[in-house]
């Protein structure tokens, strides 16, 4: 039996998997909105980003170095709380599931276009949450009674929640709403999220009373402000797909027996 | 100071075109933009046929189609209502029938890629502008006389 | 009213405009070049068949619903403000270029 001294193989493979120490320069311009004199700025930062770093690491080093008045929101830094949504060079994304590198050689961050800004890259979500609350985002039975004093769980077959599960995976970032033609030229439009998630409670097959719901998409503010651009499931970074919920849900728009 | 409307909707028709450009965005907007032409072509055109009622008025119509501008228009008038009327098909049978998209879901929590920006619905949209550009190209030979049917 | 009877009406005026406007485009392009079908006899031997003018008077209503219709919701869209005011502007248009096509189908000249 033949023992090596180095196991070559173990080596590089433990080589490939540790993270390289090599860092870069990266030119980082951000769009920072001033609320006091109410206009956008352009503010450039250097900073040495490292081959693993996401966009949101990069901004958090640029808050803890060089510029601790930069405002930027974020929680979970792992794609699930839609809180660090923004414009990465031209595109709305997710800072924290973006890597910084792979981006090219400067990075130009602005806040997420369709909402007003509030401070830097916060932008005001407040509409969208209004207008999400607006589709009654929750199980309508017609036994109220029942639903607060429930005795046991509504079942629900396995084919039943197929038909709602990935449109339930949104994560209410505003990504969408950034990226949509239509609510970039109609402020009174619900949205891609907001459309999607009211087919996502109507489809429900726990939900008794959709009627109430598509009354409320049923105009041009609503369902039929979409034409199918298509570009908030292109954008989507849960890959929720918005736009298909959005045409299952004009169909029972149009053909509910009322 | 309020925003004069010319120029909030200015940059509202400018949001069509930003942030992210996909195939069914651009579909989205050729349709818009083919479909105002045609709102506006087909007022001119009633009128304009009105004069084929009198020869001497239908004769100064002659003159006016064999104008460059007007026989430039008219190529994209051909674009427009080929492109408007298979890209309308196309949305009628997505949004209202609901063809082309998928009949079931996948059990799987999150989605590889989207279901609705790619085939087969993507197929259809593929065909429609190629048949579009055909049509085009056939309608333009035919309106400067180079195609002729019998 | 709900926007979902006008969309139906959309979508329905959609479909039966392919069949109509097709009719219509076959019937232009059959006399043989585009030079020849702008003929003034060819138009007016064109309009005295009946099955054409019966096909002609509904593409004339389809048209102009849909076209309308779909110029309304846009502008709608585009500035809500704009849009209402539109609306019934849109709608005297339209009744106005509806009166002068059906004229235009029973051969009444009415342009000085």
């Amino acid at each position: 039996m033949i023992r090596r001294a180095v196991d070559t193989k173990l080596v590089s493979q433990i080589q490939e998997i540790t993270p390289k120490t090599i860092t870069k320069l990266m030119r980082v311009k951000i769009k920072r909105y001033d609320p006091e004199t109410r206009k956008m700025r352009l503010v450039e930062y250097k900073v040495e980003v490292s081959r693993y770093d996401t966009v949101l690491d990069v901004l958090l080093r640029i808050i803890r170095d060089q510029d601790h008045t930069l405002s930027v929101r974020y929680s979970c830094r792992m794609g699930i709380c839609g809180s660090c949504a923004m414009m990465i060079n031209g595109k709305p994304r997710l800072a924290c599931m973006n890597n910084a590198i792979s981006l090219g050689e400067a990075i130009y961050i602005e806040p997420l276009k369709n909402f007003p800004p509030v401070k830097d890259l916060i932008v005001d979500m407040d509409d969208l949450f209004k207008k999400h609350r607006s589709i009654k985002p929750w199980l309508i039975r017609r036994d109220e009674e029942e639903q607060f004093t429930a005795k046991k769980e509504y079942l629900q077959k396995p084919e039943e929640v197929d038909t709602y599960r990935i449109f339930s995976t949104c994560i209410k970032c505003g990504v969408c709403v950034a990226a949509c033609p239509t609510a970039a030229s109609n402020p009174n439009f619900l949205g891609p999220m907001v459309l999607a998630q009211a087919y996502r409670w109507s489809a429900d097959s726990r939900d008794e009373d959709a009627k109430i719901r598509l009354d409320i998409v049923d105009s041009i503010d609503g369902v039929f402000g979409c034409h199918f651009a298509g570009a908030c499931s292109a954008s989507c970074p849960k890959n929720a797909d918005p736009a298909l919920a959005i045409q299952y849900l004009r169909r029972l728009v149009l053909t509910y027996k009322r | 100071m309020a925003e004069s409307t010319l120029v909030i909707v200015v940059r509202r028709v400018a949001g069509w075109f930003t942030p992210i450009i996909n195939l069914e965005r651009i579909a989205y907007i050729l349709h818009r933009i083919t479909g105002f032409y045609l709102a506006i072509y087909l007022p001119l055109h009633i009128i304009s046929t009105h004069n084929s009622l009198n020869p001497i008025a239908w004769e100064k119509e002659l003159i006016l189609y064999s104008s460059l501008p007007i026989k430039i228009g008219e190529i994209f008038l051909v674009f427009s209502i080929f492109f408007h009327g298979l890209n309308g098909l196309r949305l009628l049978l997505v949004e209202y029938f609901n063809i082309f998209l998928p009949k079931k879901l996948p059990s799987s929590l999150y989605l590889e890629r989207t279901l609705s920006i790619h085939n087969p619905q993507k197929t259809f949209l593929y065909l429609v502008i190629i048949l579009s550009i055909l049509l085009t190209i056939l309608g333009t030979l035919y309106l400067f006389n180079i195609l002729v049917l019998r | 009213m709900r926007y979902s009877s006008i969309a139906k009406w959309q979508y329905w005026t959609a479909i039966i405009l392919i069949v109509v406007l097709s009719i219509h485009i076959i019937f232009r392009i059959i006399p043989s070049s585009y030079d020849k079908s702008l003929e003034y006899e060819q138009v007016r031997d064109n309009y005295s068949n009946k099955l054409y003018a019966a096909t002609l008077t509904v593409l004339l209503f389809v048209a102009l619903f849909h076209g309308f219709n779909g110029l309304r919701v846009i502008l709608y869209e585009l500035s809500p403000r704009l849009g209402r005011v539109i609306t019934p502007i849109i709608l005297i248009l339209g009744i106005i270029f509806v009166i002068i096509g059906l004229l235009t189908i029973a051969g009444i000249y009415v342009f000085p």
